[in-house]
């Protein structure tokens, strides 16, 4: 008999306190988007699930020229997130603002791709240990970490624990509290928005610098594991917004089958893309 | 019937386990025996 997936649990969550002030820090993004690339087919905003996109290794790549990174490889809430404006999952232009805030040294001159896996097991052995070594090249102090869909929450909550092991803080800008509460991590700052907005609201720099700005003090403020602050950000489109993702109650019987055979195609799919880059 | 309360943050994991439940996967992003 199978058995069910069991989503990781961390029995003790390691904290690093930021070891130098909060001013001086140099501070990474770790992001689970992927990098533009037109040969990869319609990547969005609004496209449909892409899994040409997706990426099966750690990366670290330069934060100049701006980067374009997009998430269509990844499973965020398409019916509420249009996936528009791209610093609404991917901080840097409003950590950039920060550095000239005065409120963070640096960012640093690359960020950093983690891979959305559901196997723990290549998580914490293979994609993890490499973030923390591309980090350490960087000699970053800190590091702000945003998921996308429900297991980039589990991949980015799991790198978390392996990175304050290195003595490197983190603090995760994450949509999907349970699901990060549940394998725990040292600093969490919940955004209650549809997956895809963990950095702010679309089209809204405001909102997106007070995120960077509550994360960044959690870094300081935090004294122990499993702190959690949640911003004052609420949706700007429907207000019945959390009904939909995955609603299994919302469906008909034809759109079940409908779905059911397509996720069954996603993973055949999945299959090829794996084996074509293994055999590389 | 599941009811959500608005205001309360989504329970994904729950959600995530309706939904591939009822999609006819039992092994595929369930929730599985709490430790």
């Amino acid at each position: 008999m199978k058995k069910p997936y069991v989503w990781a649990q961390l029995d003790e969550v390691p904290f690093t306190p930021l070891t130098k002030p909060l001013a001086a820090a140099r501070v990474g993004i770790v992001t689970t988007a992927s990098p533009y690339d037109p040969a990869n087919g319609d990547q969005g905003p609004g496209a449909a699930y892409n899994g040409k996109s997706k990426f099966f290794q750690c990366f670290a790549a330069p934060i100049e020229p701006f980067p374009d990174v997009r998430i269509a490889h990844i499973a965020y809430d398409r019916t509420h997130t249009t996936a528009s404006d791209m610093a609404s999952y991917f901080p840097l232009a409003a950590m950039l603002r920060q550095v000239e805030a005065g409120k963070i040294g640096s960012v640093s001159p690359h960020y950093y791709g983690l891979p959305t896996n559901r196997s723990q097991r290549v998580t914490t052995e293979i994609d993890c240990p490499k973030l923390v070594s591309l980090c350490q090249q960087d000699a970053v102090d800190a590091v702000v970490l945003v998921p996308n869909c429900p297991v980039c929450h589990q991949s980015v909550a799991l790198a978390a624990s392996q990175l304050e092991k290195a003595g490197i803080a983190t603090v995760v800008l994450g949509c999907a509290k349970d699901i990060i509460e549940h394998v725990g991590v040292p600093r969490l700052l919940f955004n209650d928005l549809p997956l895809g907005n963990a950095a702010g609201l679309p089209h809204d720099t405001g909102a997106q610098d007070l995120v960077a700005s509550l994360a960044l003090d959690l870094l300081v403020e935090a004294s122990a594991p499993h702190t959690t602050v949640q911003s004052p950000l609420t949706w700007s489109g429907a207000a019945d917004w959390k009904q939909d993702y995955s609603n299994i109650e919302r469906l008909s019987e034809e759109e079940i089958a409908r779905l059911r055979a397509e996720f069954d195609a996603v993973k055949k799919d999945a299959k090829k893309i794996k084996e074509a880059v293994k055999a590389d | 019937m599941m009811t959500d309360d608005l205001a309360a943050p989504l329970n994904y994991l729950e959600r995530i386990k309706s939904y591939y439940l009822g999609l006819g996967y039992e092994k595929a992003l369930c929730l599985g025996t709490a430790r």
